[in-house]
């Protein structure tokens, strides 16, 4: 049944009304958490996340080796959740690597990244006070098919012996060929993706894994920036509402009450 | 004036575009979807600019590399591999009006040379798994045993063989897959959502600057 | 779950043959699996397939009861390695429709896809665009670039391509002539092919359009579909094994059903290898005495 205008020849999409209600009250969480955060009403905390603790040991590792740390978002371009999760970690490790003069080799897949990941490489040496760090040619954009950057990217593990594989982005099937790669070069490996039948590979190759979420919250994790930290219990408050719903309308449902589903297919 | 262009411009396109596209896929309003539709062909030509920038910037790597005299044999293969087809490609496209997906030589470089190639790497992944779950799936506690059970359940279930050891595999592994599993990534795909639902507004907020190429302060 | 690499302590020297065969050269780990993969193709056993699966049985059932000229749209996302458990899926599902009087639109979201459609059509039809029934029954728009983008666009308007891919104008096709809407609604059925995930065109068909989807994807992306089935994905072919199942529902087996002794072997190979290493371990630990 189509909706009534809201303004105009404007109207609701059939359909969408409950997702309309939902996404502008998704907004409102979160705007009011980070809000509430800022005054200092809350003060969230997130759980340790041994994944992104270990990027520490991972470059130190690297640094005493006086081998390379390769760090690769996959195969998405910049618009993907993944690669910007990726980015985020990437500007952490980037500085890092610069602090201790350890080189930093960073893959890709597509070239929208690649503008990106120099801006990021090259404004973290500068953070570290060590602009001449920042080596332009360990930017390596590699190729746009997926086995082509597979193989570039095992050559580049293999060949350079890097001591620590961080693969923290947009995985497909080449997954378990980064990993094994990292791990015949002996390297320490931390993974990362959102792509649930990619964690399986990462789990029982890699050391430490980040599933799902732990991608995307690693940067707030890492700044500890009162505001973002904040998002993402505006986040976890979503979450709750999500269970509360499932719970209610599976009930509802099992029991012959239809209505509450429907509603929540308005 | 320099922190409004590199900083506060892209935060506010963002926003805006970010706000524009959820109002189109939620809003029927003709012009609005209209713009909509552009805006959305517009980021796909944008996009393939970035190709040119890639390959400008990895043709003057591998350059250097010959310049250099290191990995001459490499740089030289991948420079031919990478120049001729294109340009021939592209010479045959404006001259002749030929599609690279019909035209014989990018057609014969793909499918004698790349297409193999891909079907070869992804092969090696049968080995890899091979050799992880040789030495990865080791029944070292309760949750570790039961993954490993399952993956045999769901593996034997999935090949003909396991149907003729034994006829409840598939049974078994449908009720693995459709229960546990089913819950499971339900959990993960939904977890990403949330957490990209406030990845999102962090961007908009200019909380999360990695893809602008800035590190958070 | 920690994994392999540097992390994993080392044991001490391995005496019994169940303790070193863990720290084996993984080279024969390959060359058993080379072994084992490579003798069934070159000379099949011929296993029985077994029972149909639930999933393939349902997607088959659907497209048996769609009337004749309903619309399948078949979305090939198969690049070159994944080809080989989706092409045969592909082929079969293309026969079903074709006995069925089905009108097929094909189109390609990677450019890697766009000869395995024309491979496909061959295969059934004998000929892709020089067919007499092209344009009529079958259609092949070609590559449409930016996968949920161009799947939108072509779902609001299925003229959005103006041309297939040889160039000819769609608006003259009859293919075209009797839409209702011109949009996803006229849909019956959209299946995709290929190894990423179905997520995408169940946003951009089924939700807003009510259009059901299928899968014919790779096994390791079958996990994947399961929140989805079966009420948004009403049926999925689970890699070579659907594939194969297909081929024998439409009675012509073909290249999947010659690849099941080969998956047969390697699963079992892979597990006696898995029993092999635990049997290691166990015995190690004993021997540590951490049992």
């Amino acid at each position: 049944m189509p909706l009534p205008p809201i303004c105009g020849e404007m109207a609701i999409k059939e359909g969408y009304m409950m997702p309309f209600i939902l996404f502008i009250s998704c907004m409102a969480i979160i705007g009011l958490s980070i809000y509430l955060t800022r005054k200092g009403v809350i003060k969230p905390k997130i759980r340790r996340l041994p994944a992104i603790d270990a990027i520490d040991e991972a470059v130190g590792r690297a640094t005493e080796l006086g081998r390379p740390v390769h760090y690769t978002v996959g195969l998405g371009s910049v618009s993907n959740v993944q690669v910007i999760a990726g980015l985020s970690i990437l500007s952490y490790v980037a500085r890092k690597c610069a602090e201790y003069d350890t080189r930093l080799i960073v893959t890709f897949s597509v070239p929208n990244v690649q503008p990106v990941v120099m801006d990021l490489v090259k404004e973290a040496c500068m953070a570290a006070g060590k602009p001449e760090n920042f080596k332009p040619e360990d930017i390596r954009w590699l190729s746009g098919r997926q086995f082509s950057f597979a193989t570039g990217v095992m050559g580049i593990i293999m060949r350079e012996k890097v001591a620590a594989n961080l693969l923290l982005g947009y995985f497909a099937a080449e997954s378990l060929i980064f990993a094994e790669a990292g791990f015949r070069a002996g390297a320490i490996q931390i993974a990362g993706t959102t792509n649930s039948y990619q964690i399986p590979f990462f789990v029982t190759t890699c050391d430490y894994t980040l599933i799902s979420e732990e991608l995307i919250i690693a940067g707030a994790y890492i700044s500890q920036i009162p505001e973002q930290v904040g998002t993402i219990f505006g986040q976890d408050l979503i979450r709750l509402i999500t269970v509360a719903l499932i719970v209610i309308g599976s009930i509802l449902y099992a029991v012959g009450f239809k209505d509450f589903y429907l509603w929540l297919n308005m | 004036m320099s922190r409004v262009i590199k900083r506060d411009i892209p935060i506010l396109l963002l926003t805006f575009t970010a706000l524009f596209q959820a109002a189109d896929t939620l809003i029927e309003e003709p012009t609005l979807n209209s713009y909509a539709d552009s805006m959305r062909s517009a980021a796909s030509i944008i996009g393939t600019f970035a190709l040119i920038l890639s390959v400008t910037l990895l043709t003057r790597l591998h350059t250097r590399r010959l310049q250099r005299r290191r990995t001459i044999i490499e740089s030289t293969v991948l420079l031919i591999s990478l120049w001729i087809p294109l340009v021939w490609g592209l010479w045959q496209f404006s001259m002749g009006g030929v599609s690279p997906t019909i035209e014989p030589f990018v057609q014969g470089v793909f499918n004698g040379i790349v297409s193999p190639g891909d079907s070869t790497i992804y092969a090696i992944l049968a080995f890899f798994i091979a050799s992880a779950a040789y030495r990865a799936f080791r029944a070292r506690s309760v949750e570790a045993t039961i993954l490993l059970v399952a993956g045999i359940i769901v593996m034997l279930a999935k090949a003909p063989i396991g149907e003729s050891i034994w006829s409840g595999f598939p049974i078994l592994s449908d009720w693995i897959l459709n229960v546990p599993n089913r819950a499971g990534v339900t959990v993960i795909i939904l977890s990403a959502i949330l957490a990209s639902i406030a990845l999102y507004v962090r961007m908009m907020l200019g909380y999360e600057r990695g893809w602008m190429g800035r590190a958070a302060e | 779950m920690r994994g392999g690499g540097w992390a994993v302590q080392q044991s001490e020297k391995s005496t019994s043959l169940w303790e070193k065969l863990q720290e084996i050269d993984v080279r024969y780990i390959y060359l058993l699996v080379w072994i084992v993969v490579s003798i069934p193709i070159l000379k099949p056993l011929g296993l029985p397939l077994g029972s149909i699966s639930e999933e393939t049985m349902l997607l088959y059932d659907f497209i048996d009861h769609l009337p004749p000229r309903s619309i399948v749209v078949m979305i090939a996302d198969q690049g070159p390695a994944a080809a080989t458990e989706c092409q045969p899926g592909m082929v079969a599902i293309f026969r079903h429709c074709v006995e069925k009087d089905l009108r097929v639109l094909f189109f390609a979201s990677r450019t890697e896809a766009v000869p395995f459609i024309e491979q496909c059509m061959i295969d059934v039809l004998g000929a892709s665009k020089d067919h007499p029934d092209y344009g009529k029954l079958y259609v092949n728009l070609g590559f449409i670039p930016q996968y949920e983008i161009g799947l939108s666009a072509l779902a609001a308007n299925i003229f959005y391509t103006t041309t297939d891919a040889y160039g000819n104008s769609l608006k003259s096709m009859e293919f075209f002539k009797d839409l209702p809407t011109g949009t996803a609604k006229d849909w019956s059925l959209a299946i995709y092919f290929g190894n990423s995930n179905v997520d995408w065109v169940v946003r951009q068909v089924n939700d807003p359009y009510g259009c059901p989807v299928a899968g014919g994807v790779g096994a390791v992306l079958v996990s994947r579909i399961y929140p989805y089935y079966p009420q948004q994905v009403i049926g999925f072919l689970t890699g070579l094994r659907g594939s194969a199942e297909y081929e024998v529902l439409v009675g012509k087996p073909g290249s999947a059903v010659a690849g099941m002794d080969a998956q047969s072997l390697a699963h079992l190979a892979i597990i006696i290898m898995i029993i092999i290493g635990n049997i290691g371990y166990f015995v190690s630990k004993r021997r540590i005495g951490g049992f």
